[in-house]
């Protein structure tokens, strides 16, 4: 019988969608550590990388798995093929396909050792033939790996059971870091010792996880201090415990929002055993001269995913895991960053782009601006098999998922949770990546009834900020106006005024501002508006940023279309700028603030001009 | 309501004696405060100024020293009355007290036995007294808990009818008029829990090179402040549980004998191990390095043995504060003695020293079942420390209890010949690899040290 191993769809077409330079072991697969049953492969995750030599395994996969939350382990391997195996052969006798497998790289026994797994996937990728239409995408199969065979397996895209405990370690690390001398070696040698003292500390078991307001301790071994009478074996009974304790808070929340990530801090553990041998009472080591002391802390911020059959003993081991792979990245980055004689603190960053089933998480040296950064997030495209033409890795395009408003406090992406739209058997198409809610009396700012489509223009240059193509803030009704006087649009008593804008001057100032060039499409009444599915569908699926609607006196963001190529019903996803109300997402859904519309919405008989932003090229 | 405040049943007998001696005493008292009640479990006189012996040691074995030439001319008589004395000789007293407590005791206040009319006189003295007292005792604190109660007592006793007299002070308002307190007398003596740990210190610090503190001690108090806060926040686990604040360290059913007052009791003493957890902060705000200039780095590293007494009844809160007052309490005291031996200040710029504080030693007060401490150095005879636990809380003890080794212990114990290398604790193990020229330092400061102690009563001295 054929096993399955489950990849998901969207790590499949990354991988296949991404550029491989050549033959060999190009990567890990990266998937939850299932430690109920560590033969059930789950691919969620994908690190590309040259691998040249065993040799710094080790050090690859814990760089690697720096990047995914906690509770996710290498899983297998990406494998490109030479031509003598071509996916047919090698579909069909896999043997061969081992052979080859073996001769570069070790057998695929060796490979499990290494890995310290019992079986792995293996995907292979292969170039396209040239009778396969879709040139730029390679052809995949997966196979599986035990100690006695190298066997195909099916993918599947089932989704997970159980949804994983979430949760987000966080605490700052204090360094201290003095030296004599002005060179930078100094420097280096000093942060390379307090690298090595807090290895130390993590390897001693020094470092103790803390919940809920640290009345629950997770310790080395994985024992807990809590209150008096309170135990727990795996994740699931700490969770449903802590859960009970919280019960609290909960109901108000409701189900609408994301499950919270339950905070976790870091503690040292400072008491220790009675007189260990080498315990002596402190002594003080004072040295004067002329220092140059630098104080930094790393600021430690982990997601971790843990299934609720986790042993608390293993959650305590992957936690201090993932803590010593973050300070070694941290350390690497002060490292590297280090110039002049100078530090820089390690910033990390949360991303989830929706390229991706799983979050990633990266460290920038802050100070450093996003163009300064260019090189550093194509190699980290390039690892993550993301796309090279959109900027999914910078900095403005953190953490949005984390919470549920933007920055600011407007709502983040008001149309989820909304209900199907009603066009039946139409494609639906909607916005990709993240956009704020803007609209009237935002900001303590009257503009009822003339700031419609400054509220839009904000709308769509939220989403521009939040995929990180600009750092620029959001910019105010009289931003717009300067923007639109600086452009020679307009007179110079406009700036102030209380005068509408249009669709062409959203486009002015999105160019302006962003150096974002928009496409229009304009229709003489609304009815004609029912033409425009496939034109619309087209945008959100190539472009997916929302678009501005200006017609009559009023002005709209669509979000998302519904439309039936067959029976050429059509429904968009409107969001609109009048509301006037608090940021109550139950209202705003509720009174269709943001909702599909179907073609009454319209005036029949206004002219109507639709602004299409295309988002730039870069990464 | 006054302060109600419960003495042990040796307390009394102390007061007793020193009453029959037909001469005026000031003393401290050593207890614990708490919401509900204050314990008093210890008073120890002030000692006297002058005593042949002891001078004539200083002249023999100091003559060449410098400081213990100072001292020498120091010496003052005892005074005539209770109104004549120097409120230093009682602060530095107190100071010296406060050092040899465990967490959870402290000097609660002072004493006074003198004839009626001396005591009538010296009223506005003893006032001064309290407020000099607590002036010092704070100025050598790293941190002050919040909550803290400050009301300090102030006992009586006239000579001739016996009557003793117990008022409280507010110390953080001594405008405020004294409040009676009732004192009471229990026999069999207060029970007691003890609380234990081990603490790895590794401390780094900078000294500034704008900054004012100008003696080691200072620039180490000033570093200290952080770690004294950090302290502060630490989670501490009572028996291996987190367990809430309000509770009783103690639950009702696990006393045992209440009430009874046998003799037995007062060795019984449940005690709990304790863990120290020291949170890392997270903040919001992203932070740049913070670069600065410094004259000097000094680190602390090493374990110190951590060990608190609270009363049976006390919360875990109660506990908690009492713990982290020795971990902060230990530290000072062991920077402070180690300040006022050696002439730190000669340290030529560019040199790096290690020294290594006395080492803490423990030993049970009698009567009791709460111990005191003593720090010791390197090369100190046992009777000596014996000789100055006498001196300081008018006890004798028999047995001490060594809780800590010293590095300096090892012979093999050296200086480490780069900069920046000691900061862990296994490092200080590494310390010990090579024999080197501190060996040699350390043997004469001890010297000094022993000299010191051998001064005995203008010991008490030293520290003005």
């Amino acid at each position: 019988m054929a096993s399955s191993i489950e990849v998901s769809a969207k790590v499949l077409s990354a991988v296949t969608s991404s550029e491989w330079a050549s033959r060999g072991i190009r990567g890990f697969l990266v998937g939850p550590a299932n430690v109920q049953s560590p033969d059930d492969i789950q691919v969620t995750g994908v690190w590309h990388m040259e691998l040249i030599d065993g040799n710094e395994l080790k050090e690859d996969i814990n760089a690697c798995l720096s990047h995914f939350p906690c509770g996710n382990r290498v899983v297998g391997l990406v494998f490109l093929p030479s031509s003598n195996c071509s996916k047919s052969k090698s579909e069909a006798d896999p043997a061969c396909l081992a052979e080859e497998f073996a001769e570069q790289n070790g057998s695929g026994a060796q490979w499990l050792e290494r890995l310290g797994l019992s079986q792995a996937a293996v995907l292979c990728l292969w170039r396209p033939g040239k009778s396969s239409e879709d040139a730029a995408s390679m052809d995949s199969s997966v196979f599986l790996v035990s100690p006695e065979s190298f066997a195909l397996a099916t993918i599947t895209d089932t989704p997970r059971g159980k949804p994983p405990i979430r949760m987000r370690l966080k605490g700052n690390i204090p360094l201290t870091i003095s030296t004599e001398s002005k060179g930078e070696e100094a420097l280096r040698a000093e942060l390379d010792h307090e690298l090595t003292r807090l290895q130390r500390h993590l390897q001693a078991g020094d470092l103790v996880y803390g919940l809920e307001s640290n009345t629950v301790l997770i310790q080395s071994g994985g024992s807990v201090a809590a209150a008096p009478g309170l135990s727990w074996r795996t994740c699931g009974e700490l969770y449903k415990n802590l859960g009970d304790v919280a019960t609290g808070n909960k109901g108000k929340l409701g189900k609408a929002q994301t499950q919270p990530r339950l905070p976790v801090s870091i503690l040292l553990r400072a008491s220790t055993e009675a007189n260990s041998e080498n315990q002596y009472a402190p002594i003080i080591r004072h040295q004067t001269g002329s220092f140059q002391s630098v104080r930094v802390s790393l600021p430690m911020d982990i997601l971790v995913d843990v299934e609720e059959s986790v042993p608390m003993f293993d959650l305590y081991n992957s936690l201090s895991d993932a803590v010593l792979r973050q300070v070694n990245t941290l350390f690497s980055c002060l490292n590297v960053f280090t110039k002049n004689n100078k530090l820089l603190s390690p910033e990390v960053f949360h991303f989830h782009p929706s390229v991706l089933d799983s979050p990633v998480t990266i460290v920038y040296p802050r100070g450093l601006s996003d163009d300064e950064l260019e090189e550093e997030r194509k190699i980290l495209h390039k690892h993550l098999c993301l796309p090279m033409d959109r900027p999914l890795l910078r900095r403005g395009a953190s953490g949005l998922f984390l919470s549920s408003s933007a920055p600011g406090g407007y709502l983040l992406n008001t149309h989820l949770g909304l209900s199907d739209p009603p066009v039946k058997g139409g494609t639906v198409s909607t916005v990709v990546g993240y956009y704020s809610y803007h609209h009237y009396m935002q900001d303590k700012f009257d503009d009822d009834k003339w700031g419609c489509a400054y509220r839009s223009l904000q709308t769509l240059i939220s989403w521009f900020r939040y995929q990180g193509y600009t750092d620029r803030n959001i910019p105010t009704h009289r931003e717009i106006q300067k923007a639109l006087v600086e452009i020679g649009d307009k007179e110079e008593k406009f700036v102030g005024s209380r005068q509408w804008i249009g669709s062409f001057e959203v486009s002015f100032v999105l160019d302006h501002l962003l150096g974002v060039t928009s496409k229009f499409i304009s229709v003489n009444s609304g009815s004609e508006l029912s033409s425009t599915g496939q034109q619309l569908a087209h945008h959100f699926q190539t472009q997916g940023t929302p678009v501005m609607i200006g017609g009559g006196v009023l002005a709209h963001t669509i979000l998302g279309v519904s439309y039936s190529e067959l029976t050429g019903d059509i429904s968009f996803l409107i969001l609109d700028p009048h509301y006037t109300g608090g940021e109550d997402l139950r209202t705003i859904h509720d009174k269709g603030w943001c909702g599909w519309k179907d073609m009454n919405f319209w005036n029949q008989t206004a002219h109507y001009n639709m602004c299409l932003p295309q988002r730039p090229a870069c990464v | 309501m006054g302060r109600s405040i419960i003495a042990d049943e040796s307390v009394q007998k102390y007061i007793e004696k020193l009453a029959k001696e037909n001469k005026w005493f000031i003393g401290v008292i050593i207890g614990q405060l708490t919401s509900q009640r204050d314990y008093v479990v210890h008073l120890a006189r002030t000692p006297d100024p002058v005593e042949d012996e002891v001078s004539e040691e200083n002249g023999e074995e100091d003559g060449g020293d410098g400081v213990v030439n100072v001292r020498q001319k120091s010496v003052v008589e005892r005074p005539a009355s209770l109104e004549e004395l120097d409120e230093k000789w009682v602060s530095t007293h107190a100071k010296q007290v406060s050092r040899m407590l465990p967490g959870g005791l402290s000097v609660v206040g002072l004493f006074a036995i003198a004839p009626p009319a001396m005591l009538k006189a010296a009223q506005t003295k003893l006032r001064q007294m309290m407020s000099s007292v607590y002036k010092q005792l704070s100025k050598t604190s790293l941190t002050s808990p919040a909550a803290e109660i400050t009301d300090r007592i102030l006992l009586q006793m006239d000579t001739s009818t016996k009557k003793l007299t117990c008022v409280t002070v507010d110390i953080a308002d001594f405008k405020s008029a004294p409040r009676p307190a009732e004192w009471k007398f229990q026999s069999g003596g207060s029970k007691w829990v003890r609380l234990n740990s081990n603490i790895n210190l590794d401390i780094p610090i900078t000294v500034p090179q704008d900054s004012k503190a100008q003696s080691l001690l200072k620039q180490i108090q000033v570093g200290l402040a952080d770690f004294g806060s950090w302290i502060q926040t630490s989670v501490v686990t009572v028996g291996g549980a987190v367990r809430a604040g309000s509770e009783p360290l103690v639950a009702q059913g696990e006393k045992k004998g209440k009430g009874k007052g046998s003799a037995a009791s007062q060795d019984e003493c449940t005690s709990f191990d304790v863990g120290i957890f020291l949170p890392f902060v997270t903040s919001e705000v992203p932070q740049d390095p913070v670069v600065g200039q410094s004259q000097a780095t000094i680190n602390m590293v090493g374990t110190s043995v951590v060990r608190a007494f609270v009363s049976a009844r006390a919360t875990v809160a109660d506990a908690i504060e009492a713990v982290k007052t020795d971990v902060l309490r230990s530290i000072m005291a062991r920077c402070e003695l180690l300040c006022e031996e050696f002439d730190v200040a000669e340290v030529t710029q560019g040199r790096s020293e290690v020294y290594d504080p006395p080492v803490r030693l423990f030993c049970r007060l009698p009567h009791t079942a709460v111990q005191v401490c003593d720090y010791v150095f390197q090369d100190e005879k046992t009777e000596e420390v014996k000789g100055r636990i006498q001196e300081l809380l008018d006890i004798q003890v028999e047995e001490l209890e060594e809780a800590e080794k010293s590095a300096a212990d090892d012979d093999t114990w050296s200086q480490p010949s780069l900069p920046g290398v000691v900061s862990s604790q296994s490092q200080v193990a590494e310390l010990t690899e090579k024999k080197s020229s501190v060996r040699a330092y350390l043997g004469a400061a001890v010297g000094g040290a022993v000299a010191a102690i051998a001064a005995g009563i203008s010991y008490i001295y030293l520290n003005e």
